[in-house]
């Protein structure tokens, strides 16, 4: 049975101009931070979107979380565009599509109860009674692990992870279909990492939400994603179910991110992928393929052409010349 | 970890009764001139007198009765144009920060020109246009405030626009109206509360000036500006008059600034903790 | 490469770091000693607020003023203690013999000066050279530390640098004084994987080349792998496992470690629920007086409770402070 796609992101396109001066304005150009990527999250699932910064994911994240407009394309969930909508339709939407940032201590805000701003969503929505809502904020802080007469308290009287959970809990209340989750757990301790992970692996099995996990360590990523998607300098590089691609991966980019990967037990530098260089600026990248400055294997080609995503075995996208279907 | 400041509180405290009860404590008619009583000096000085515990000024009028008289209108002037001049500031500050772009362009110009036309100038057509009085000062003064509290607020309210709770928010289906009056603004109250306080200073200053030029409160009625102004030239030989109103100012500021830390810091639940 | 036999060439005994504040004592640390040898590479790991960074100023004599202060403990550098040095002496001894590298290359730059400048003045304050030597060294010491064009980049600012760039200038900074201790305390955790792995192996090519030793403080058993030849481990004021990386990583011994090792997801082998150590780590004002991970430790007994454990050896090089290694 295929799952029923939640998401559906588009030809997305997300341009911001750089100016000069402020009276007489002049243009230097665009920052691309995102260039026309498409992916499509089922109902339940975890898609995974892999990058360093500048890549353009929290863009991505923000334009599906409808807090940016898109230069071009669209974003559709459960088949309905969710850009320019207003009034009802607005909120409808914001019920289904919620978020847990990475940055704990900025998260909440401070002068808020713990329990009005697990409420908030339900208060704005006109959702029930005081009681009734006081009732669901019980039930939240239960399931992400805290008692119920924290309510009452400030967010300053919390660790990071509790403040995660805070979070998660209010992202929970409307009872979303897709939590965007950005670093969720790249702020906090180790030990507490795997807390915030298990959790939220529970949530989903138990409600059928689907994650948009925005991050940077592969090893989470595999942990906790059904798909993967690597992005550099606006663009999705490779695409593909995790497992396949954890275990065949393609593009020379991915390759490099992979090899920078430092597991937890004595290793010996085997054959380490080390990129020269920075990542160049998304205002005016470079022309062909992005990648191509800092690639190890780049040819002639790829500076005068811009490879596109393309399938290389079922399910599996790269924008590569070296992986060119025969 | 902040003891309750009581000697500020009392202090406000009484300015605040005399004030209110002006008619009942003041020994003497503030106005009332007595001049064969002329420029007496306070009691603990050589020549004072239990009759005049603070002296007399020019006009030998009782210069504990004109204090008196002079916290009502001083106190007045200060709460009014606080609330007008830093009320209009607040809102101007929390709207041009949260929506910026053209709205913050605009309101900011504005603020520019605020501050870059003289106030002073202002204030006295407004005297011309409108007559000398309270309503005129009060204005006046306000004019004169709103411009600085709207430009820290919207520093700040630029700062806390950066922090995610507000993308948050706006996530949780929040309307712009509710952020700012749900997460931005107690989020500024302490700044506010911090800016009010540094601000009586200036609002009782500003009075007294204005009051000097003749676009304040018509004499004879006694303000603590006035009292300064009228002992200016006769700071060497009298220098109560201007001196003890002066004390009084210093001891209202003081006063309120202290409140105004202790106050800033009950207000902050990180702190109150401690 | 480790030469244990060696005299330490940075000792640190008994070490402890208290501040003073008005709600009570927070012991940040609380009796540290380990030693650093020449051309070695130390990973001090532990979680936030473990007392890894504290130590690290203990050692600078860096510590934020006002509340922080040594109570107790030597430092021995090159034999000499330098908790007794004045300020002054300390001042020489800090960037000409024992060095340190920030988490955050933003704060550790000054934003109003050319990245040259400062150079310059780094080392000039060692050679008092001339103008056009001190010049040379600086380009060439930007060129050690990979920039590319260090002709142009000698006249940029901080601002006009990535991250990872601005990093490898306080590198070369740091370098120019030839120390022959560096502690380096997180300096990968702001940058990116890949500008991470480039930072490593210029630090492990450096270090290499000058021999020098470092302490490397890290809470990313990741870099510790990849970087050191021996780790400490850190819980609450405290070091509770210590050896060389391949023991620690292969045997870990103290319940701490193991359960650390085990939360972290992998990337290899099948995708099971993730191991956690419950509750939080305690309050540093208010520690336990027996084994400080005993209230979160699944193995704990009513010894670990009341006695804090002696550290048992594992293996030669390789101890913990556990009560279930006593047995052996």
């Amino acid at each position: 049975m295929i799952p029923e796609t939640l998401l559906r992101v588009e030809r997305l396109r997300k341009h911001y101009p750089v100016t000069k001066g402020i009276l007489f304005t002049k243009s230097l150009g665009f920052v691309r931070a995102v260039d026309d990527i498409s992916f499509t999250i089922a109902a339940g699932e975890t898609l995974g979107l892999v990058g360093e910064s500048g890549c353009g994911k929290t863009t991505t994240s923000k334009l599906i979380l409808n807090l940016e407009e898109p230069t071009d394309g669209q974003v559709l969930l459960q088949g309905k565009p969710i850009h320019g909508l207003r009034g009802e339709a607005l909120r409808e939407y914001r019920a289904l599509a919620q978020a847990v940032f990475q940055d704990p201590w900025s998260s909440l805000n401070p002068r808020m109860t713990v329990g009005r701003t697990i409420a908030e969503s339900l208060i704005v929505t006109g959702w029930g009674s005081g009681e009734e809502i006081a009732e669901r904020i019980r039930e939240l802080l239960d399931q992400v692990g805290l008692r119920a007469e924290q309510a009452m308290q400030y967010p300053h009287e919390f660790s990071g992870g509790q403040r995660q959970r805070i979070a998660l809990a209010a992202a929970l209340a409307s009872r979303p279909k897709l939590i965007v989750l950005d670093e969720p757990v790249s702020a906090l301790d180790v030990s507490i990492r795997a807390q915030i992970m298990n959790l939220l692996k529970d949530i989903q099995a138990r409600d059928n939400v689907a994650y948009l996990l925005v991050a940077h360590d592969l090893a989470t990523v595999r942990h906790m994603t059904d798909q993967t998607a690597v992005m550099y300098l606006g663009r999705i590089v490779e695409y593909a179910p995790t497992k396949l691609l954890f275990g065949n991966v393609l593009h020379p980019y991915t390759k490099a991110l992979f090899s920078a990967v430092l597991p937890p037990r004595p290793n010996r530098q085997e054959d380490e992928i080390v990129l020269a260089g920075d990542v160049p600026s998304p205002l005016n990248p470079p022309g062909g393929c992005r990648f191509h400055t800092r690639c190890p294997f780049a040819m002639a080609r790829c500076a005068r052409e811009e490879p596109q995503l393309h399938e290389v075995e079922p399910g599996h996208l790269v924008s590569c010349f070296l992986h060119e279907a025969a | 970890m902040h003891r309750v400041p009581w000697i500020p509180i009392v202090i406000i405290a009484v300015m605040i009764s005399m004030a209110v009860f002006a008619p009942q404590l003041a020994p003497y008619s503030p106005i009332d001139q007595t001049l064969r009583d002329k420029l007496l000096p306070p009691v603990w000085v050589d020549g004072g007198s239990m009759k005049y515990i603070l002296g007399t000024d020019a006009f030998g009028r009782d210069i504990l009765s004109r204090l008196i008289f002079g916290a009502r209108v001083s106190l007045i002037v200060a709460l009014l144009a606080l609330t007008a001049g830093g009320g209009v500031g607040l809102t101007i500050g929390i709207v041009a920060g949260y929506f910026g772009g053209t709205v913050d362009n605009v309101l900011m110009r504005l603020v520019d020109a605020a501050f870059t036309f003289p106030a002073i100038l202002f204030a006295l057509l407004l005297a011309v246009t409108m007559g000398q009085g309270l309503t005129t000062l009060v204005i006046a003064i306000s004019l004169l405030l709103w411009a600085s509290f709207a430009r820290i607020i919207r520093g700040e309210v630029l700062a806390l626009k950066q922090r995610d709770f507000v993308a948050l928010a706006r996530v949780r289906g929040c309307s712009p109206a509710r952020i700012m009056l749900t997460h931005i603004l107690p989020n500024v109250l302490n700044t506010f509360m911090v800016l009010v306080t540094l601000n009586i200073g200036v609002v009782i200053i500003a009075e007294a000036s204005l009051s000097f030029l003749g676009a304040g409160v018509p004499p004879p009625t006694p303000t603590w500006g006035l009292m300064i102004s009228d002992g200016r030239g006769r700071i060497a030989d009298a220098w109560w008059i201007s001196v003890i109103p002066g004390i009084a100012i210093t001891l209202l500021v003081l006063s309120v600034n202290l409140f105004g830390d202790w106050m800033r810091d009950r207000l902050d639940p990180r702190l109150r903790q401690l | 490469m480790t030469e244990l036999d060696s005299e330490p060439v940075l000792e640190v005994r008994d070490l402890h770091t208290h501040f003073f504040l008005r709600r009570g004592v927070v012991k940040a640390v609380d009796g540290v000693s380990f030693s650093l040898h020449k051309g070695e590479v130390l990973g001090l790991v532990g979680e936030s607020g473990c007392g890894k960074s504290m130590t690290a100023l203990s050692v600078m004599r860096l510590l934020p003023k006002g509340s922080a202060r040594t109570v107790q403990g030597r430092v021995l550098l090159h034999g000499e203690d330098i908790l007794t040095r004045s300020p002054r002496e300390m001042r020489e001894i800090r960037g000409s013999q024992i060095s340190m590298i920030l988490q955050d290359p933003q704060t550790s730059l000054n934003p109003v000066f050319t990245v040259g400048e400062q150079l310059r003045e780094a080392i000039f304050h060692r050679t008092h050279g001339r103008n056009k030597d001190v010049m040379r060294e600086a380009i060439e010491a930007l060129r050690r530390v990979d920039i590319a064009a260090p002709e142009q980049r000698i006249g940029q600012f901080p601002h006009q640098m990535s991250g990872g760039m601005k990093q490898r200038v306080v590198g070369a900074i740091v370098m120019s004084g030839q120390p022959g201790v560096l502690i380096a305390d997180e300096p990968t955790t702001a940058l990116d994987v890949t500008i991470q792995l480039q930072y490593l192996k210029l630090l492990q090519r450096l270090q290499r080349e000058t021999g020098m030793a470092i302490l490397f403080i890290t809470h990313d058993f990741g870099v510790v792998a990849r970087m050191c030849d021996r780790v400490a481990v850190m819980y609450a004021g405290r070091i509770v496992e210590c050896g060389t990386v391949e023991q620690v990583f292969e045997n870990p011994s103290h319940p701490y470690t193991r359960a650390l090792i085990a939360s972290v997801p992998k990337m290899t082998g099948p995708i099971e629920r993730l191991y956690t150590i419950e509750g939080q780590p305690p309050s540093l004002m208010d520690l336990p007086v027996g084994c400080r991970f005993a209230p979160r430790c699944p193995h704990a007994e009513q010894r670990c409770h009341d006695i804090y454990p002696p550290a048992f050896a594992v293996e030669t090089g390789h101890d913990a402070h556990c009560w279930m290694l006593e047995a052996e």
